[in-house]
């Protein structure tokens, strides 16, 4: 039984900040912070918006790519970080507000960044044992990043959900392998506000082991190399680690490049690269042999062998695309930002 | 439009019109309500569920300089009325820094947003409002 996509949607905040901006506010260089995360902007959600707001944006033109009824859908996940309620479910929301029905699993997951692809895996799963005909796995955040400290230099918001199912496929998802383990890089204690690095753990030990770890675990499985890959997609905290990690394994930067939106959205956490693969699935071919790998801070990864269908190029246009959503943008400066993500404590409104 | 002065039932009763605009359609003149209502202009009780479309164009829209409390922090609030498909709706716009730039039969989009919360640890109430496609910034 083939499995995999069948309909995806995402959605970018209008508002952007130049990471500039946000530099010369701190009193930081604004040339040597460009050149450490090569993030030009990131994408600031609106005062009203949040990631059950941006869900359920995505989820929408998920279904209507998808060409499915919300009455056939049997589950939906959600995979976020920065829930706005600490008890309240968003794949609740998601339900009512996709007009789904009453018989469907339903559940939030939290792996710092991976949840939203490990929705995609338990979605593939209900599939495969028949248990649901379609299920909606969504990656929302719109996290936190302490004003004045690195983090809130790439920090940004998005959302993006897939239909998986197994008929009427835009892309097959023909194989996932895990690496996961206790690493300390980053984490939010209870209550905190903004999240910390474990300062030391944050590259080789989180990100590169996990994900070179997926990625090589994959592709010895499968007996392929980086060359049977038409594109490579890879968390991207900042544009400089999904870079250095396709060099790692040997994938040419031309392979990696299209799936990168960090430099213009910033890191959307669960979103980050699974929007990558919907700015990949807008322009790969039928046939078009795509990796990707997730990275979740704690620490995880998981990689998938994807290949697009001849359905695929039929579907892009069917809704808001990603090349879109980039260029319609409205630049704010710093006063302005701090307002829109709610920074300053306000007590009005 | 989403009713500002919200408790948390009335909210949960309205979460078909709140979240997916859906409105009554009249079984035998063919008429669309929305809000709904229980008895058509023709005379008719019997109605079908439907869900209007999220794109419209905008027929008029007036700018709040001064608002209440809760929304000092979006000010200026942008109120405007919608053609659905036929139907008009009465919404909140949003994503449109520069009003005056806004003109009648802008193309908008319905768009699932936060209307109000009660304070940091009250229920957050979710709704539609409207988002021009262009041309306000």
């Amino acid at each position: 039984m083939a499995i995999g996509i069948v309909g995806w949607g995402a959605y970018i905040p209008r508002y952007r900040i130049k990471t500039r901006e946000i530099a010369e506010a701190w009193g930081d260089d604004a040339l040597r912070i460009r050149d450490m995360y090569l993030v030009e902007e990131k994408a600031v959600g609106y005062i009203d918006e949040d990631p059950v707001t941006m869900a359920v944006e995505a989820s929408r033109d998920a279904l209507i790519r998808a060409g499915v009824k919300p009455s056939e859908v049997g589950a939906v996940f959600a995979g976020t970080e920065s829930k706005p309620y600490a008890v309240k479910p968003i794949s609740s929301i998601l339900i009512d507000a996709l007009g789904l029905s009453r018989q469907v699993y339903s559940v939030d997951m939290e792996f710092a960044c991976k949840a939203g692809s490990d929705a995609v895996i338990n979605l593939m799963g209900l599939v495969k044992a028949n248990l649901i005909k379609y299920g909606i796995a969504v990656g929302t955040d719109s996290s936190q990043g302490e004003p004045g400290e690195h983090l809130e230099y790439t920090v940004g918001t998005g959302a993006v959900a897939y239909v998986i199912g197994s008929g009427n496929l835009a892309a097959e998802i023909k194989y996932t392998y895990p690496y996961a383990s206790d690493t300390p890089d980053f984490w939010r204690r209870d209550g905190s506000p903004y999240p910390v690095h474990g300062e030391g753990f944050t590259g080789e030990p989180a990100y590169f082991r996990h994900i070179i770890g997926a990625a090589k675990g994959l592709m010895d499985e499968l007996g392929m190399k980086p060359n049977d890959f038409d594109y490579a997609v890879f968390h991207q905290p900042n544009a400089r680690f999904p870079v250095r990690a396709a060099q790692m394994l040997g994938f040419p930067l031309e392979k990696v490049k299209p799936g990168i939106v960090v430099d213009l959205i910033g890191n959307t956490y669960n979103a980050s690269a699974l929007l990558g693969l919907a700015k990949v699935l807008e322009e790969a071919k039928p046939g078009a042999k795509i990796m990707v790998v997730t990275f979740g801070s704690g620490a995880g990864s998981n990689a998938f062998y994807i290949e697009a269908t001849d359905q695929l190029p039929g579907k892009v246009k069917l809704a808001r695309t990603i090349s879109e959503m980039l260029e319609d943008k409205v630049y704010i400066d710093y006063s302005l930002y701090l307002k829109y993500r709610r920074i300053i404590k306000m007590i009005h409104g | 439009m989403v009713d500002q002065s919200l408790s948390v039932p009335k909210y949960w009763r309205r979460i078909p019109q709140y979240y997916r605009l859906t409105a009554l359609k009249c079984r035998k003149c063919g008429r669309v309500y929305f809000p709904p209502r229980a008895i058509c202009d023709c005379g008719s009780r019997e109605f079908d569920e439907v869900e209007l479309p999220r794109r419209g164009r905008l027929i008029e829209f007036t700018v709040l300089r001064s608002v209440t409390s809760d929304f000092e922090k979006q000010r200026p609030l942008i109120f405007g009325i919608v053609d659905l498909n036929g139907v008009r709706v009465l919404g909140q716009l949003v994503d449109c820094p520069n009003p005056e730039k806004l003109s009648d039969n802008a193309e908008v989009e319905v768009v699932f947003r936060r209307v109000k919360e009660d304070s940091d640890y009250g229920i957050i109430y979710y709704g539609f409002k409207l988002r021009p496609l262009k041309g306000c910034w």
